[in-house]
């Protein structure tokens, strides 16, 4: 399920359909105002929002000050897919004894398939420039969605780790604020990292 | 729109604060340069060593950031415990090894193959010793003499222990009752002392302390998997398939079973589960991956038969003689094979399918892991003859 905007002033308290918790729709408002609607399985991949829907403070919807549109419809992507996929994971898996010798090799690619998808939906999510990737840490952190912040994170990490010092410095604007004394003993201290 | 303001949770502890930048009003997109310096801990701790010990002179607050040890033993936590591979060369008059490059292997294919083969350290073999391995550590013997030494290819520290001159390396353990990092050693040299099992503490200057277990020769031929504060060994025995166990704790040794597997089996840990693994003894084409799903109850279950095309690659690639010398890697769920067919190393996954080659006169898989360390070990330091090396390169 896609998440969608919302007229901003539609009520978002009823739930969608009677009886099942999970297709319960939650209404998040983003910090400029407009509103995304996600199932409660999928916004209770957020700790915070968990809570707060545990607390019954998400019935009028659930402002998020900290979290422009554009970074808030990009986190609620990826937890529909990850929701998704939590739900998949109690996957009947062959016996290895029960199988004949032919079937035993494809036996073991089970949930191969569904993992490979997930991996390209995540690497795609983060392709983004760093002031993006940045805006979506600080929203996982917000919002305490663990995999997001790692998925953040690292991509981050992957991206600088072959990178000069002076290229750091100028991605992410940051001054060098060592003595020349300071900044040669880092830099002698494990000379071999920074030549080889 | 509605101004409730909602609590920024509590950043958890290990997250450090330095100098904040400028910040953005609420409600505007911020920018890289108006993020919160917490958030960079989250990411230098996701960098892999050399990229970290790099990032420590972009400013102050990095510097500072990287290098507490609370820090550093997170860092420590996520790095993969890579398997090592050898790297036999070659002198270019003939087949005397010259020295051996150690490699932790890369499990991701599609990584550049430098990235994959990448050495961390050159050791002079021209007599070859033995090695352990433990955490970040690796202990081995160089030159004629068969000096011990302990070395961390992350920080490039390097020591030579003496007190255990003329030992034989069995395993090496983080002894957890005193927090410090032991070697499980081997004697037969009736001027040193009784034969037998020897534990040393590193950085310690009491001499070995006997342990006992007179044959505990019978372990030298094959290297540990600690798993679960035990060191674990085949063993040929009489009585059936059994493990040697050595309790890291206690030490002290036992037995447990192990399932059917020819001698000598690879042993690893894969799902977090201890595994043993071996071609068929009958056809030597399928490789039978066992794992042990109930550990305290020493019960085994066979996971994976794995059959590989051995006739058409010994055909494409060249002869396959040494099955035993093969190892199974395991990684964010995925498991890879490694074997050799000729100079080549060849990588399966699961399904039997090729999936990458590396061709190396020399590259044997060893059967270690490496899990990278930039923790500063306090034993170290206390060593006669400590240095940091500025090379890998460790003659003698």
């Amino acid at each position: 399920m896609a998440a969608t905007p919302a007229d901003a002033s539609s009520s978002s308290s009823e739930a969608v359909v009677g009886g099942e918790k999970s297709n319960k729709m939650i209404t998040l408002i983003s910090s400029d105002g407009e509103s995304f609607e996600a199932t409660e399985e999928a916004a209770k991949m957020s700790v915070t929002i968990k809570h707060m829907i545990e607390d019954g403070c998400a019935d009028d919807g659930i402002p998020l000050p900290n979290v422009p549109a554009k970074i808030l419809s990009m986190v609620i992507e990826y937890c529909n897919k990850h929701a998704a996929d939590a739900d998949d994971t109690n996957k009947h898996v062959a016996d290895p004894a029960d199988a004949d010798e032919d079937d035993d090799n494809n036996n073991n690619n089970a949930s191969a398939g569904e993992k490979e998808d997930l991996k390209s939906f995540d690497a795609s999510l983060v392709a983004v420039d760093q002031a993006t990737l940045f805006d979506i840490i600080l929203a996982a952190n917000f919002l305490s969605i663990k995999g997001l912040l790692d998925l953040a994170c690292q991509k981050v990490a992957d991206d600088i780790k072959d990178k000069s010092v002076e290229e750091v410095r100028e991605i992410f604007k940051i001054e060098n604020d060592f003595t020349k004394e300071e900044e040669e003993a880092v830099r002698k201290e494990n000379a071999w990292a920074f030549n080889e | 729109m509605r101004s409730t303001t909602v609590e920024k949770k509590p950043l958890p502890e290990k997250m450090l604060t330095a100098a904040p930048l400028a910040q953005s009003s609420t409600g505007e997109s911020s920018t890289v340069t108006q993020s919160p310096v917490e958030s960079w801990t989250e990411i230098l701790v996701r960098l892999p060593p050399k990229a970290l010990l790099r990032c420590r002179a972009v400013c102050r607050a990095w510097r500072g950031a990287t290098s507490t040890h609370d820090f550093l033993l997170a860092h420590h936590a996520r790095q993969p415990a890579l398997p090592l591979i050898y790297a036999y060369n070659f002198k270019c008059d003939g087949d005397r090894v010259k020295f051996l490059d150690i490699i932790p292997f890369d499990h991701r294919v599609g990584a550049a193959t430098a990235d994959r083969l990448q050495s961390v350290a050159q050791i002079d073999l021209s007599y070859p010793g033995m090695e352990v391995s433990c955490d970040g550590l690796l202990v081995f013997s160089v030159g004629e003499n068969r000096n011990l030494s302990v070395y961390n290819p992350a920080t490039r520290q390097y020591a030579p222990l003496p007190q255990i001159a003329g030992f034989m390396l069995l395993g090496m353990y983080p002894h957890s009752p005193t927090g410090k990092y032991r070697l499980l050693l081997y004697l037969s040299d009736a001027n040193l002392g009784q034969d037998g099992s020897y534990v040393f503490s590193l950085g310690s200057d009491q001499s070995p302390r006997y342990k006992g277990y007179p044959n505990a020769f019978e372990l030298m031929f094959t290297r540990p998997i600690l798993f679960r504060g035990n060191l674990h060994w085949q063993i040929l025995e009489s009585a059936g398939n059994m493990l040697k166990v050595f309790d890291t704790t206690a030490e002290s040794f036992r037995q447990m079973r192990a399932p059917p597997l020819p001698y000598p089996a690879h042993l690893f840990e894969m799902d977090g589960m201890l595994s043993m693994s071996s071609f068929d003894e009958a056809t030597n084409t399928t490789i039978d991956i066992w794992m042990s799903q109930d550990y305290d109850n020493e019960l085994w279950a066979l996971k994976y038969r794995v059959k590989l095309p051995v006739a058409d690659l010994t055909v494409q690639f060249g002869k396959f003689v040494e099955y035993w010398n093969f190892m199974v890697t395991s990684r964010d769920g995925g498991v890879s094979m490694l074997v050799k067919f000729g100079e080549w190393l060849l990588q399966f996954d699961i399904n039997g399918k090729l999936i990458a080659s590396f061709h190396f006169r020399g590259l044997v898989p060893a059967e270690h892991c490496l899990k990278q360390t930039l923790v500063q070990h306090t034993f170290f330091p206390m060593l006669q003859g400590y240095v940091v090396n500025n090379s890998s390169f460790i003659g003698c």
